[in-house]
This record gives structure tokens, C-alpha cells and sequence, in this order.
């Protein structure tokens, strides 16, 4: 197995609520999560709204700083980075976020978008014009599209630029946030073809968060599954797939509806009650416990920590120990 | 034992734009039974909500209904939507036709709180003292599965969690006990635990009041959850229809067979998935002919020129497509 | 504070708020109150005497958490009630007091040495301020909403204080006329805190049916888990807002060895369910002098070695080790949870089975049932068997 790319160690992003005056309280976006990502890899992080799966990859690439813990980036402690190790480590880990609409600059053409990156980074492209006309065909697109802008091409196809864009850093390490939920059925199916194949190509390691559970373990080899802030079960796809451990992980899958429905319709729902804690005052214990249909007493009292009950399997449950 | 509700015959709507005529519904016929839950489905721009929205003349300037009929059946009479005068129809729809829309909370008002918003619905259509509309509006919430509905009835929306709201929604919809619930995108923008207990409800509605519902989604896996017949909509007209099972295990149209090509299935190990090549039409300028032939691998020259005429393959599977003739019967 | 004793047949939990909270809470106040006197002394401005009213009320919520977290002062909220109302009158008998000498003095600038006023007005911003968080950052997280009651009308005289700075300053600045009517509106906003506090006056003559409330919790609580059979001692000493709960219950010798943890699922849940808790006393001891069930998965009149619908529930008397009645049930559900959930809710104190899987320990665990190996198929075997196995647990431990 190869070595981790990516160490997060009890990761926390809180983000204060004023009060009055300078008294806070505090949403726990991200309450102490832990896991690595392999080199080669795509890990796939899954979790309903507020679960804090995109706060989580936005703190990973200190797009915001975190409030606790470590992360680490082959070993190294990217907290403990000067300013010349952490403009490099920008370099190498990019992300693509969700919304193709607001996160191309419409006032640059497509070239501009690409090339920016690179020449802050002093980077040596050779060439510009042919560095981003090479990028822009590995990701579908053409020449002719070179000095266009934005608003001139459609949804996927402005992914498909915010993909060449991340690419162009030379990154090893990119967070995809939720980069095909608001696109058609069709074109998501070609730009995740298309991450796939870049993946491999390229050698990445990436992050792939996204509350379309088929659309994660289609792209996944590992997932982890987040539940208010923390991450209750970590495994590989397939095997999580098969059999979930933590009684929020079987909820949440045996509640996705599958595109067959001879399965689907066989398929035993189970129902959760209930809604989310608030982030802000947790109860103590388990934060499933409300919901949970295997609720202990000790559920409500301390909080289970994740821990291997089989190779490469976490759980963070008290039923396991 | 299901009978005929609603029949759509040839509708047509364009939208008179400044950048042109968009023919966004070009012809399009379908059936809908009582108690079933008929699947609309397609991707964006299709045309499936706005044909969704034409049987009740829902549609705003610069769109206009320029053909078919939408015919509605009332007790025993057959009335045509689409001709029936402003103050009937206005009658009809929010109680014997009602929608459900894809985001709640741009469908509640955030003034008035969740209870009132639902006895509103009832006073608009029922002579109804106001105290014996907020007693039904109370039950309508505790039929939605609403905890403590008596409570929630007096919070605002902006009190109520996505999947209450939703459900506050779907209470408004069902509280006159409509005939045909016409529901868009009803799970899109709700969490997977949820969207599981709404689709719970909705099939307790289809079982207890024998509502029809119309879903309209580009979900694939919510349609073979909840739809008990499918029609396919592609660059506004329908391609295929048939009953889910028929739909997902034997699609003939080629656009069908593409789409659900493209849907990553969890329970199969998948290594690649298959999208459909090129991009949807523009609508202005739509193709001659069929509508999909510039992405259709099995196109042939007929295809470039003439519309195919819907044929009948088997009881019930229709599909509008020259390889399946379209002359008439085969 | 939590205080664990571990006796000899049993455990005692104190848990209550830190002392400190308190002594932080009167100290503060009793500063800012003596500040304010200092002030008005000095300036007699009516801004000051706002912030007076506001000062008097920070007492009244640390009395009410006080009277009921003190065992002497437990039996006396009574006292406590003549306090609140005290407190009540005193600050607004202060406001309109001083609205008197306002009107009566022809409304004109009585303001003498601003400059002192609005450095002392400062001064007292920054007390409240900083009374609430050290309070609030003294409670542990358990009394979050204890902590909150607390120290929630220091806010006031935050606000107050900060209102009240705007007249002396304008008059410092030389606009004297404007000065009376803001005196007038600082000492109508220091009214604010005022209905709260009848409020919890109104709580305090409710307060039998508060603690019934409270009682309904904790009881509800204590008898979902099965080695509690009866909980017959709750007592809740409330002063309306807040209260203080102690009760006692007695469970069987097989949890001897999880005593400690099964404290820790009383304490811990009940004090984070009942907000308005700041402490609770628990009694919990073991008896042999107790029936306990043990449950027996059956199908077709044999025992089995999994979860089934059908149970054996056998009574066996700990003191004697005998049986004593067996009667068969049904639980009800077709999810492994859904059996789970039902044989907790019979309170069954073992479940015996050939083999468990390390999940089910697990819950049996967490649910303080004990899960006993046994061997036979027949259930008078098993009966027997049981029995024996019994035995042995308790001569164990």
C-alpha cells in the first residue's frame, strides 16, 4: 500500500457566531476529524448538508485556516510552513469547486484563466499559447476557444476549463468539490470519465466530495462518511458498499434510491427520524444518538472515537467497540 | 382499477423570445391514470416542466400555448384545460390539480407562518370558517409526518428545517385532496435521509387517497423508486414512454438507451460511464426532423428529414423513433 | 465538580457547579452595585442610576441557582422569593425615584463632573462584560445553560452602561439640553430586565409543578435501563428557573463491576437533558434482594442461538438463586434494531445464547445486560443452566 499523500489529525474548523460585544459561540463546522489519503488515490468524503465535507476541503488546501489540529503533506506539518514552502504547497494541491458559474473570472478570457496560475508561480510552460492549447484538448476542448470568455460556453463545459486550469499548476493533489451536482446527467457522465482518465494520467491524488453517493463510489477507491463535523465511517468503496458498519452509514445508503428499480424497490428503507443536531450546541455523547436506532446509554454520554475494527475500516460507534 | 385522468394530446408551447421563437414543447401526448405516479423525465431543457406547467396554463410571458389539448376528467366529464375559462380553471388548480415545486422555501411565503399558509389554501377553495381551515391545516401537517404539527403550524418558514419545509409544501399541495399532484424536482435540493422520507409519504398518498402524481425529475433513481410508467422528454417531445420496469430493462429509443448509460449504478462495479455525445439542440433552431439524430449513433437518413410518428412496439410501450418505423403500425 | 465515592456495596455521584461560579457571580456584582453608589455620589447624574437598577438584578439569577444548589439554603427558597421581590422593587423603585428628581427638578442638566461619569460608565461596560464570560468560562460545558442563566443580566448593565455614556458625553460636548431626556430613556431601558425576572418569580410559585416536570425526565430516564427496575426516591429542590435533583436507585448484584460507568450514563445524560439542573445527587447501590429476568431466544419450544421474535423470560430470584416464573413473550419487529430495541424495552437483565458476535456484546454492553454463554437446547436445561451460571458471576465479584 502506498504512503499517504494527505494526514489530517483531529482537524477542527469552528466559525464564531457573535454573540454581543466579543462574546462567541461557535458552529463546529469541523470537530476533530482524522484520516490520510494514499498516494494515487481518489478518497471520496460523502455526508448530507451541514455534514462539513466542503469547509473540511477548503481547510485541507488552507483556502481557510484551520482552528486545531494538523495536516500534513508527505510527512510535513503544512501548519508549520514558511511562506516559500506554503506558496509551493499551493501549487501542488488545487480544487475545483461546484458552482462552474462564479468560480471562472468573467472579466479574462480562457487563456488568462489557465495561464494566471503558472506565471505567478514562475512556472516554465515553454511556450504559453500551446501550454494551455495542449491543456485545454486533454480536457475536450479546442483551440478556437482559446480567447473566448466565460459566459460564452456552457456549464460542463466551464468545468471542463476549471479542470484545465487545476491541471495546469502541475498539481499532485486535487480536492474536487461536488464538481458535476449542478450539471446534467450526461455531461456529468463525461467529465467524471474525464477526471478519471486525467487522474491516471497525471498520477493524482485527489479528494472527491459530493453527497451523490453513486456518483462517489463510482469515482472513490476509499470514501469516509461525515456526519455533523465528523467522519463516522471510513472504508474502501466497494466494501463500504456491501456492507455498512455505522448505523447512520447503512441509513444513508439503504436510503439511496438506485437506477433499477427491480433493486431499488426490493431494497429495505431504513427510515431515520428526526433531523441533524444544531453544530453549534451539540449534546454530549454521540451526535447520531437522537436518531439512532441501536441508541445505548453510553451513546449519550461519551463520544465514540474512530477507531480500525478491520483492515482499513473505521468506525466511530460504540457497537464496535 | 385505474381509469383515465388526465389526457395530453399534441401540446404545443413556445416562447417568443428576443433572440427567437424557442419551441420548447414541439407536440407532446401522453396519458395519466388515477392512482399511478407518472414519471416525466429528461435533462434540463427538455421541456418537461414547462409542459408541466402548460396543462394548467401556468405559463408566464414571453411563452404561449399554441396547440393540443390538456383534457381533465371531473367526475365523469371531460373538460379541455387549455380552453376552460380563467375563473374555472382557477378553481381547479391548488385543489383538483395542485404542484409541488422544486425549492420550498421560494414556495412559502416567509410572512406568514406554515399553518396559515395551508388554511389559506383551503379558504381559497372551500366556504370554510377560518378556525375549522386552521383544525384541517393542523391535520394536513400531521398527515405530512410533521412532529408536533399543532406546535409547527405557528412557526415561520424560516424556523423550519429544508425537509419540514418541503413537507409544509407538500401539505399545502394535498390539503384539498387533489386529483393529480403534479410534483417538479420534489427531492432535488433535499438530503438523502430526507428525500427518503418524502418519497415515503408520496407513496403513502398514491396508496391511501389514490392521488396521481406527476413527477417530473432528471433523477433516475428517484423515477425507478416512485414511477410506475415513464415518459422520456428530449428537446421538447416525448421519445418513449413505457412502464418503469420496460423503461429501464428494454429502452428502445436510443436517447433512453444513452441516458441510462450515463447514471452510475452503486450496485454494479462500473469502470466507465457512457455519455451521450454532442450537446442538447438549440431550441430556436431545432433540427429537421428528429430532434436527436445530430447525437444518435444509429441516425439514418430519414432521421435528417421527417419527424418520426409515435408507434406502439407492445401494449402500453410507445416510442417515437424510425427505427422502430413510424409510418403506422408494425 | 464531580465526586465519585465508590462504597461498599454501592456508589455516591455528587455533581454540581463549581463554587467559584458563585463567589465570581456575587463578587462582581456586589463591585459594580458599590461602583455605581460611588459614582452617583460623585456625578448624581440619572444615567448612573440606571445602571444601578441594572446592577441590582444581576443578583437575583445567582441567588436563584444559589438557593438550590446549597444544601442548607434547599429547604428556604422562600427566602429566596422575598429576595427576588426585594430586588424586584429595588430597582424599580431606583428608576422612578430618580424619574421623580428628574421632573421635579425642572427637567435641566443636573449633571456635575461628566468627564468622571463617562470613564466610570466605561468602567462598568467593561465589569459586565467580563462578569459574563467568566462566569459563563467557569461553567464546565455540562451547566452551559446554567452558566448562561446565570450571568445573563450582566449583559444588561453591558448595554445600560453603554446607552447611559451617550448623555454625559453630549453634555461634555456642550448640547446640556439633551441630557435629561436621554437620562429619562437610559433609566426606562435599564426597565428591560424587569419581566424576566417576574417571570421567574412566577416560575418560583409554579415551582411544584416544574419539579414534577423535572421528575417526569429523570424518571423516564432511569427506567430505560433495564438493570433499574424502580427509581422510588427523586427528589427535585426547585427555585422556579433552576433546581437541583437527588434521588437513589437500586439495581441488581450483576452490575456490580459496571457501577462506576452505569453512574456515568445517569449523570451524564440527565444533567445534558435538564438544562436548568446545576447539580444532582445520586445514591446507586446493588441488592440480592431483587428478581431479575434473563431472556431466552426460542423457537418451537427449543432454545436458539439468535435473535428471534420469541423469548423465554425466566425470573430467578438473586438472593436464593431459584427460579421463580417463567413466561414466554413476543417482541415485535423485523429489523435487528428493531428486536433490540424491543428486548430492552422488557428490561431484561440477561440474554443467554451459545455464541454473541462482538456487536451484540457490544450492545448488551451499553445497555447494561448481561450476555451469558450457555449450552443447552432445552429449556429446562437451560433454566438450570442459567442458574448455575448466576452463581458463579456473583461469588466472582
Amino acid at each position: 500500500m502506498s504512503k499517504p499523500l494527505i494526514s489530517v489529525r483531529n482537524l477542527k474548523k469552528y466559525f464564531p457566531v457573535r454573540r454581543f460585544l466579543f462574546a462567541k459561540d461557535y458552529v463546529k463546522a469541523v470537530d476533530g476529524v482524522t484520516f490520510d489519503i494514499y498516494e494515487g488515490e481518489m478518497f471520496g468524503v460523502v455526508g448530507e448538508s451541514g455534514c462539513g465535507k466542503t469547509t473540511l476541503g477548503r481547510t485541507i488546501l488552507l483556502l481557510i485556516p484551520p482552528t486545531e489540529g494538523e495536516i500534513y503533506f508527505r510527512g510535513e506539518n503544512i501548519l508549520e510552513y514558511d511562506k516559500e514552502r506554503l506558496i509551493e504547497f499551493r501549487r501542488k494541491a488545487q480544487i475545483v469547486f461546484q458552482d462552474p458559474y462564479s468560480s471562472l473570472d468573467p472579466r479574462q478570457t480562457i487563456f488568462d484563466i489557465i495561464i494566471e496560475g503558472p506565471r505567478y508561480h514562475g512556472m516554465d510552460v515553454g511556450d504559453p499559447e500551446e501550454f494551455v492549447v495542449s491543456l485545454l484538448r486533454k480536457v475536450g476542448l479546442e483551440e478556437y476557444h482559446l480567447y473566448r470568455y466565460p459566459h460564452e460556453f456552457s456549464g460542463g463545459q466551464k468545468q471542463r476549463i476549471a479542470i484545465a486550469r487545476a491541471l495546469a499548476m502541475n498539481p499532485e493533489f486535487i480536492v474536487f468539490d461536488e464538481p458535476t451536482s449542478a450539471l446534467d446527467v450526461s455531461v456529468q457522465a463525461s467529465i467524471l470519465n474525464m477526471i478519471k482518465h486525467l487522474q491516471r494520467e497525471y498520477n493524482l491524488t485527489g479528494m472527491f466530495i459530493s453527497h451523490d453517493l453513486a456518483v462517489v463510489k463510482f469515482m472513490s477507491q476509499r470514501i469516509g462518511v461525515m456526519y455533523v463535523g465528523k467522519m463516522v465511517e471510513i472504508g474502501g468503496s466497494e466494501e463500504l458498499f456491501e456492507e455498512q458498519l455505522h448505523p447512520y452509514t447503512k441509513a444513508l445508503f439503504s436510503a439511496i434510491p438506485i437506477p433499477n428499480p427491480r433493486v431499488t424497490r426490493a431494497k429495505k428503507k431504513l427510515i431515520v427520524k428526526g433531523e441533524p443536531p444544531s453544530p453549534i450546541h451539540l449534546p454530549k455523547g454521540c451526535r447520531f444518538y437522537p436518531r439512532c436506532p441501536y441508541a445505548m446509554p453510553i451513546c449519550r454520554t461519551k463520544e465514540p472515537d474512530l477507531i480500525e475494527v478491520e483492515k482499513d475500516r473505521y468506525v466511530a460507534c460504540w457497537l464496535y467497540g | 382499477m385505474s381509469e383515465l385522468l388526465l389526457k395530453v394530446e399534441d401540446l404545443r408551447v413556445y416562447f417568443y423570445t428576443y433572440a427567437g421563437v424557442v419551441k420548447a414543447v414541439e407536440g407532446v401526448s401522453f396519458d395519466v391514470y388515477t392512482g399511478e405516479v407518472f414519471g416525466l423525465v429528461g435533462e434540463t431543457g427538455c421541456g418537461k416542466t414547462v409542459t408541466s406547467r402548460a396543462i394548467t396554463r401556468l405559463i408566464p410571458d414571453p411563452g404561449r400555448i399554441e396547440g393540443g389539448r390538456a383534457l381533465f376528467r371531473i367526475n365523469s366529464e371531460w373538460v379541455d384545460l387549455l380552453q376552460l375559462p380563467d375563473d374555472e380553471l382557477r378553481k381547479i388548480r391548488g385543489s383538483l390539480i395542485s404542484y409541488i415545486f422544486q425549492d420550498p422555501s421560494s414556495a412559502l411565503d416567509p410572512l406568514y407562518t406554515a399553518g396559515y399558509q395551508v388554511a389559506e389554501t383551503i379558504t381559497a377553495h372551500n366556504r370554510v370558517s377560518w378556525h375549522k381551515a386552521w383544525l384541517k391545516a393542523i391535520e394536513a401537517l400531521r398527515s405530512v409526518l410533521i412532529p408536533d404539527p399543532e406546535a409547527r403550524a405557528k412557526n415561520y418558514p424560516h424556523e423550519l428545517s429544508g425537509g419540514m419545509k418541503q413537507r409544509v409544501v407538500i401539505g399545502t399541495s394535498i390539503v384539498n385532496e387533489p386529483k393529480l399532484l403534479i410534483a417538479d424536482e420534489p427531492t432535488t435540493n433535499v438530503d438523502v435521509t430526507i428525500q427518503a422520507q418524502i418519497i415515503d409519504l408520496l407513496h403513502e398518498l398514491k396508496k391511501r387517497r389514490r392521488t396521481a402524481i406527476m413527477l417530473i425529475t432528471h433523477n433516475m433513481g428517484l423515477v425507478a423508486e416512485m414511477a410506475d410508467r415513464v415518459g422520456v422528454m428530449y428537446a421538447g417531445r416525448i421519445v418513449e414512454i413505457a412502464d418503469v420496469y420496460t423503461i429501464f430493462e428494454e429502452p428502445l429509443h436510443p436517447y433512453t438507451q444513452g441516458l441510462l448509460r450515463c447514471v452510475p449504478d452503486p450496485t454494479r462495479e462500473i469502470k466507465e460511464l457512457y455519455p451521450i455525445p454532442g450537446t442538447v439542440p438549440d431550441l430556436i433552431n431545432p433540427p429537421k426532423g428528429c430532434r436527436f439524430w445530430p447525437r444518435c449513433s444509429k441516425a439514418m437518413d430519414i432521421c435528417k428529414k421527417e419527424v418520426p410518428k409515435r408507434v406502439e412496439i407492445s401494449k402500453g410501450h410507445y416510442v417515437e423513433c424510425w427505427l422502430y418505423g413510424g409510418g403506422g403500425n408494425e | 465538580m464531580l465526586a465519585l465515592w465508590v462504597r461498599a456495596m454501592g456508589i455516591e455521584i455528587h455533581d454540581k457547579l463549581p463554587k467559584k461560579v458563585f463567589g465570581v457571580a456575587f463578587t462582581f456584582s456586589l463591585i459594580i452595585l458599590i461602583l455605581t453608589l460611588g459614582m452617583y455620589w460623585l456625578t448624581h447624574t440619572p444615567n448612573i442610576v440606571a445602571v444601578m437598577a441594572a446592577a441590582i438584578v444581576t443578583f437575583a439569577n445567582p441567588l436563584a441557582a444559589l438557593f438550590v444548589w446549597s444544601e442548607k439554603l434547599r429547604e428556604k427558597t422562600a427566602v429566596y422569593a422575598a429576595l427576588l421581590v426585594l430586588i424586584i422593587i429595588a430597582s424599580i423603585g431606583v428608576i422612578i425615584y430618580e424619574i421623580h428628581t428628574l421632573f421635579s427638578e425642572q427637567f435641566m442638566s443636573r449633571i456635575v463632573n461628566s468627564g468622571y461619569a463617562v470613564l466610570g460608565l466605561l468602567i462598568l461596560l467593561i465589569l459586565g462584560y467580563v462578569a459574563n464570560q467568566f462566569v459563563e468560562k467557569l461553567t464546565p460545558s455540562i451547566y452551559w445553560r446554567a452558566g448562561r442563566f446565570i450571568g445573563e443580566d450582566y449583559i444588561n448593565v453591558v448595554y445600560v452602561s453603554a446607552f447611559a455614556m451617550i448623555g454625559p458625553a453630549i453634555a461634555f460636548f456642550g448640547v446640556a439640553s439633551l441630557d435629561p431626556y436621554l437620562g429619562l430613556l437610559t433609566l426606562l431601558l435599564a426597565l428591560m430586565p424587569i419581566p424576566s425576572k417576574i417571570r421567574n418569580l412566577r416560575a418560583y410559585l409554579r415551582r411544584k409543578s416544574i419539579a414534577e416536570a423535572i421528575k417526569g425526565t429523570i424518571n423516564n430516564w432511569l427506567l430505560r435501563i433495564p438493570p433499574i427496575k424502580e427509581a422510588p426516591e427523586i427528589k427535585v429542590y426547585p427555585s422556579g428557573p433552576v433546581a437541583f435533583a437527588e434521588f437513589s436507585v437500586v439495581t441488581s448484584e450483576l452490575v456490580r463491576e459496571k457501577l462506576e460507568a452505569l453512574g456515568e450514563s445517569i449523570r451524564i445524560p440527565i444533567l445534558d437533558m435538564i438544562g436548568t439542573l446545576v447539580g444532582l445527587h445520586a445514591q446507586l447501590d446493588t441488592t440480592e434482594k431483587i428478581t431479575i429476568s434473563a431472556g431466552l431466544p426460542v423457537e418451537d419450544s427449543a432454545v436458539v442461538s439468535k435473535l428471534t421474535n420469541k423469548y423465554m423470560i425466566v425470573k430467578i430470584d438473586l438472593g436464593d438463586l431459584k427460579v421463580v416464573g417463567a413466561e414466554e413473550i413476543i417482541v415485535e419487529g423485523e429489523e435487528e434494531s428493531q428486536i433490540l430495541e424491543g428486548l430492552v424495552s422488557k428490561k431484561i437483565d440477561i440474554l443467554c445464547m451459545k455464541d454473541f458476535d462482538k456487536k451484540l456484546v457490544n450492545y448488551l454492553d451499553g445497555w447494561f445486560i448481561v450476555p451469558l454463554k450457555i449450552d443447552s437446547t432445552s429449556i429446562e436445561d437451560a433454566q438450570k443452566e442459567i442458574v448455575t451460571r448466576i452463581e458463579e458471576l456473583i461469588k466472582k465479584s
